[in-house]
């Protein structure tokens, strides 16, 4: 017996590794697609990356409020991961107009009783300044308030007002860049779906009904579920492996972060394969249609999951997300994508595994589908 | 001898259409049994039921003795199929494609490479082994496909048309091998368009015809139902209708048919009557250019009794 599955799973393997219209689908396409989403993105990336923005702030009056702004200016100024600015002070607008001539810096502060943006395009570090102005204003009137009130905490409320003001800016930074990394994540989910073609071949080459070579399997003296059950565990094996190659392409190559969390996102890959591998047996097993229509219906299957995943659109995934978002437990390749941004985004595991228990139940759902078709040992017809 | 197969009665539906018709018939061990009938006759239904590959309605399969079942593994374990459509795998190379197959039968490694090899040399496959499917020719895509249902050395193979679309060196060497094959002991159920084929190597015919036997046993015998017993072609210019009548009426007669510049006469019996036509046309004057007996073929058998052609 165990012989017997070492020896499919041997010629399985050949089989897989020599087919290059399946490895151009499972492993080059995915790697073509994954170098055009980094080049397409990562202009947009590094735009959208905020480095410290060098700015100028002139005083024109002094008084506590403006000697406040400077002092919060200074906080976003110190080097280190909340960065935003690099600032520079200058005693004439004039001064500070050259500046800006001359590209050395982005804006300017002008301080007299309010705060003056100066700037000379619009852009997000344009937007960053008047943003950090006017959230400045907000928290001044809300101090001036508890100094009337509470005047003992008054300390405590000017270093919490600093302190949100610049988590606040890099939150809005960090959220800002997420979004290309998505692309990456349904194209993760994408490829664990193709694990589907796997199972398609297997069910052709040991379902009776579906080819000759079948047919030959089916009368040698081997269980045919063992047979089944070697070509998919080899299925699986290769395509997780090219899942790895793939992970490892855009983690290590070109350089895309998916966070720390290498085990749950090896388990999330790992079940992914097998929720692709489900969905590619039902395929292969609920019709007798050629082995190339089945590859056609899944790959449509696949682009049609990958697209409601939003990665062509991401607009199409938060839509759904917020009208239908029962659909997304229906979709292998949004789940996947959830639980690599549940893993990235949020502290806890709980996002994670309920979407990896999503795909182990449309596993559980479609290999129960699919086991109506290939329980059977003899046929109508064939 | 000892029946290999023994069938009863078996019938089986395609919803209202009855593919076969309460066959029974057994098949001996040793014999090479020929398989013919027309498409659609019911041939590889047959085939596939005796396999357990398709539910029938009634009666009853037994091979070797025993009631066949998907699950008789002990049973199936001696049975080698060649099917008719090449179902080997593209990736894979001549040898590796025999081992393939074979591993599904021998586990031990070292019996499976001699056997493996045996298979390759009795097809004549042994200067391709490293050659991948699509690089071999029609013929020999046929005898790897031999090579990978017999590499396990079955004692019941079944052969469904093994030699379609081949060039004559390969059908002879595989014709060679099914003797081989034959000789070492194995049963051999046989199905082919190809008359001269099953007069070469059957011991036993059955005839199928809408999922019915039309007629068993051996060629011999097989010919010895139908009125035809002898068959006179003569080539002949301008023969006039009146003489044509006259020929009809000789003894032993049964049809004459003149087409063209050939003569076509069918004898109910089989004795002197090349000589006695001779006679005829020298006592006519008749000029001919080729004249000649046969005896009738199974083809002549298959017409009568089926009412067509085994291609058609």
């Amino acid at each position: 017996m165990i012989k017997m599955f070492q020896h499919i799973i041997k010629y399985r393997f050949r089989i897989m590794l020599r087919d290059k219209v399946m490895l151009f689908w499972t492993l080059l396409f995915p790697l073509v697609l994954a170098t055009f989403f980094h080049l397409a993105f990562s202009n947009l990336t590094s735009e959208e990356q905020l480095k410290p923005t060098e700015i100028a702030v002139v005083m024109m009056e002094k008084n506590s409020y403006n000697t406040s702004f400077i002092d919060v200016l200074e906080l976003l100024s110190k080097k280190g991961e909340g960065q935003l600015f690099i600032t520079r002070q200058v005693s004439s607008t004039s001064q500070a107009k050259q500046l800006l001539e001359d590209n050395k810096i982005t804006g300017y502060y002008v301080l007299t009783d309010t705060i003056q943006v100066v700037v000379k395009v619009n852009g997000l570090a344009q937007t960053i300044m008047k943003s950090v102005a006017d959230q400045f204003d907000r928290q001044a009137t809300m101090v001036e308030q508890v100094m009337m009130v509470h005047p003992e905490s008054l300390a405590t409320s000017i270093e919490q007002v600093v302190l949100k003001s610049q988590n606040h800016l890099v939150h809005q930074n960090k959220d800002h860049t997420d979004y290309t990394v998505m692309f990456f994540y349904t194209l993760i989910g994408m490829v664990c779906v193709y694990t589907g073609f796997f199972g398609i071949s297997a069910i052709q080459v040991t379902e009776a009904n579906q080819s000759t070579k079948g047919a030959r399997m089916a009368i040698s003296p081997t269980n045919h579920m063992n047979v089944l059950l070697a070509s998919l565990l080899a299925g699986c094996c290769v395509q997780y492996v090219e899942i790895l190659i793939l992970l490892a392409y855009i983690v290590l190559i070109l350089g895309v972060s998916f966070g720390s969390q290498l085990l749950p996102i090896l388990l999330l890959t790992f079940v992914g394969c097998f929720a692709g591998m489900a969905l590619g047996i039902f395929v292969g097993a609920c019709n007798r249609k050629g082995e190339n229509t089945k590859v056609g219906i899944l790959l449509a299957v696949a682009m049609t999951c990958s697209f409601f995943a939003g990665m062509m659109a991401l607009d199409v995934k938060l839509i759904i997300a917020e009208y239908v978002p029962i659909l997304e437990y229906f979709n292998p390749v949004t789940m996947v994508t959830n639980a690599l941004y549940a893993l990235y985004y949020y502290p806890t595991l709980d996002r994670y595994f309920v979407n990896v228990l999503g795909l182990v139940m449309f596993t559980g759902v479609f290999m129960t589908l699919s086991y109506y078709f290939i329980r059977r040992k003899q046929y109508d017809s064939i | 001898m000892q029946n290999v197969i023994e069938v009863r009665h078996l019938t089986k539906h395609y919803g209202s259409l009855k593919a076969l018709d309460d066959l029974s018939f057994t098949v001996k061990q040793g014999e090479i049994l020929g398989l013919l009938g027309p498409n659609g006759s019911g041939k590889s239904t047959m085939i596939s039921c005796l396999l357990s590959l398709l539910q029938y309605d009634h009666g009853s399969i037994q091979i070797m003795g025993k009631e066949m079942s998907p699950d008789c593994y002990d049973i199936k374990a001696q049975i080698g199929v060649v099917f008719q459509e090449v179902a080997v795998f593209e990736e894979l190379t001549v040898y590796e494609n025999i081992d393939y197959f074979c591993g599904l039968y021998i586990k031990e490694k070292e019996k499976r490479k001699q056997y493996v090899w045996d298979a390759i040399k009795l097809v004549g496959l042994s200067e391709f082994i490293k050659f991948r499917p699509k690089q071999l020719s029609g013929g020999l895509l046929r005898r790897l496909n031999i090579a990978c249902g017999i590499a396990h050395k079955p004692s019941l193979i079944f052969l469904d048309e093994p030699t379609v679309a081949v060039d004559p060196q390969s059908r002879n060497h595989i014709l060679e091998g099914i003797r081989t094959l034959n000789q070492a002991g194995a049963t051999i159920i046989y199905t082919t368009h190809y008359m001269e084929e099953v007069e070469l190597i059957c011991h036993q015919i059955m005839i199928i015809d809408k999922g019915k036997i039309i007629a068993s046993g051996t060629k011999e015998s097989l010919k010895t139902l139908i009125s035809t017993k002898e068959k006179v072609t003569v080539e002949i210019d301008g023969l006039k209708d009146t003489i044509v009548s006259e020929i009809r009426k000789l003894k032993h007669v049964e049809d004459v048919i003149y087409d063209g510049e050939v003569l076509y006469i069918t004898y109910r019996e089989g004795k002197h009557n090349l000589s006695e036509l001779i006679d005829y046309m020298k006592a006519k004057k008749l000029k001919y250019s080729k004249i000649f007996s046969e005896q009738p073929t199974l083809n002549d058998v298959f017409l009568e009794l089926t009412g067509k052609e085994l291609r058609d």
